[in-house]
């Protein structure tokens, strides 16, 4: 358990500045689009909101993940720690930090919900349900992390060719799937994350994370 | 790396994915690449809280004395400052196995001398196995308690540091007297000048008095040096055809 702990603490300090910054510029942004668009289209300015930041948490999340497969995968067994734990240690860092993010955004919202209005912003019938918006966007992020989790380790293990490879099936697919299912969270779904529904995408999550432990039983650390 | 043959193990125990063991094991090397993009106050902030009994107090000293700029990137240090980080992870770490992989490659002279006073007080307060690879042998041979000798791949001798340098003495004297010892299989080395020869001669010497009467002087061979010899020694027989044998 110390060890989990451990292993934790560290990518908290690891992504702690980014996440910083990244909360700044998200904040900036939404104060901006509120300030700069919204006043003209009072209706639409929560959901404009909600697509910046789900859409800046993606690029946030997307990169999160890179930078455990890419890089803290070889610190992390430089520094004693076997690759089952970097695995465990990884998998519940995203769960944490999708669970951790979405709360944040959702809480967000319902503030910018009872807010507004007092501003003077006509958000007309804008409902936000917490708990299913949280879950949502739990599922989300998480499917997500785990889905770049995996590209980054086929590009770690098996170089850049095999990870541009899967982007390339992965582009495909979408335009298969995405053609006649709703969107969960944004209307112009472009990704896998808009189109799978939040149980499923926990579901696919979790499948992506068995591939992943596959990879990771016999990565080789890349010494150069 | 996954092993293609043979196993590790400390204590009886396999090392290789082993969660008991690996947290006990501290690996330093000269050069990290993981650590390239980052500062080297974050290398040992993650030490900090990666390695359980990682001792702030003696990194703090060691910092200190190496002189190294924590706000620098890794990648932008010296290559000495590289391998002095390295150092500080490795015997901050108070790991009771501690590898140090050519830990002074790169570090000026000044501070390698600062590097073995603290190895030796660090190790005689907090004793613990450190097994350290060099290439500067005879700069390091104080520090050694065992010495182990890698040839392509293999271990060819593993000794107790004494042990290993009383295998072999020069012999120094009148090439007359010494003349009739080069042709031994025992010489590892000659070397004349005038009527002086110098033979570094390998195993026992029986007729030790004998030949001091004659003016021989005997010397031990510094360990650098037996190194050469023996890895010379280990070429020559490899390259020696299998049905022939060197006597």
């Amino acid at each position: 358990m110390k060890t989990f702990r451990r292993q934790l603490a560290f990518h908290w300090y690891d992504n702690r500045k980014r996440l910083l910054f990244f909360g700044a510029i998200v904040l900036f942004l939404d104060f901006w689009l509120l300030a700069g668009y919204g006043i003209y289209e009072p209706e639409n300015a929560l959901p404009l909101v909600m697509n910046n930041n789900f859409a800046a948490i993606s690029i946030f999340t997307v990169l999160i993940a890179y930078i455990a497969a890419a890089n803290s995968f070889p610190l992390l067994m430089g520094f004693g720690y076997t690759r089952k734990q970097f695995y465990w240690s990884s998998l519940i860092y995203f769960a944490a930090f999708s669970t951790a993010i979405s709360f944040a955004h959702t809480l967000l919202i319902a503030l910018l919900k009872l807010l507004l209005p007092l501003l003077g912003f006509n958000l007309d019938n804008v409902v936000v349900s917490f708990g299913p918006l949280w879950y949502s966007q739990t599922a989300a992020y998480f499917l997500l992390a785990m889905m770049v989790f995996l590209l980054s380790t086929m590009m770690y293990r098996f170089g850049i060719l095999s990870g541009a490879g899967l982007i390339v099936i992965y582009i495909l697919s979408l335009n298969i799937y995405g053609t006649n299912n709703p969107t969960l969270i944004d209307a112009a779904a472009k990704t896998f994350v808009d189109i799978i529904p939040p149980h499923y995408a926990i579901a696919v999550s979790l499948g992506i994370a068995l591939i992943c432990r596959r990879l990771y039983r016999s990565a080789d650390v890349k010494t150069s | 790396m996954f092993p293609d043959q043979g196993s590790v193990t400390a204590d009886d125990h396999p090392v290789h994915e082993n969660p008991d063991i690996v947290p006990h094991i501290c690996f330093a090397k000269s050069v990290e690449y993981a650590w390239s993009e980052y500062k080297a106050q974050d290398i040992l902030k993650f030490c900090s809280l990666l390695y359980p009994s990682w001792d702030a107090d003696f990194a703090a000293e060691m910092l200190g004395r190496f002189s190294i700029p924590l706000k620098q990137k890794y990648k932008h240090l010296s290559r000495g400052n590289q391998s002095l980080l390295g150092i500080v992870k490795g015997l901050a770490s108070r790991c009771p196995i501690t590898l140090l992989d050519e830990p002074t490659l790169g570090v000026d002279a000044e501070k390698r001398e600062a590097f073995y006073e603290l190895l030796l007080r660090d190790y005689s307060e907090h004793s613990r196995t450190v097994i350290l690879s060099t290439h500067l042998i005879d700069e390091s041979a104080d520090l050694f308690q065992y010495i182990t000798l890698l040839q392509k791949g293999t271990v060819t001798a593993h000794r107790e540091t004494e042990e290993f340098v009383a295998q072999a003495r020069y012999l120094q004297g009148n090439s007359q007297h010494l003349g009739a010892y080069l042709g031994d299989a025992r010489v590892l080395n000659s070397k004349s000048l005038g009527s002086v020869t110098r033979i570094a001669w390998l195993g026992p010497i029986d007729n030790e008095q004998y030949l001091r009467e004659q003016g021989i002087e005997i010397s031990p061979v510094p360990l650098q040096k037996l190194f050469v010899y023996l890895t010379r020694q280990e070429q020559k027989t490899s390259e020696v055809p299998v049905h022939e044998n060197i006597s």
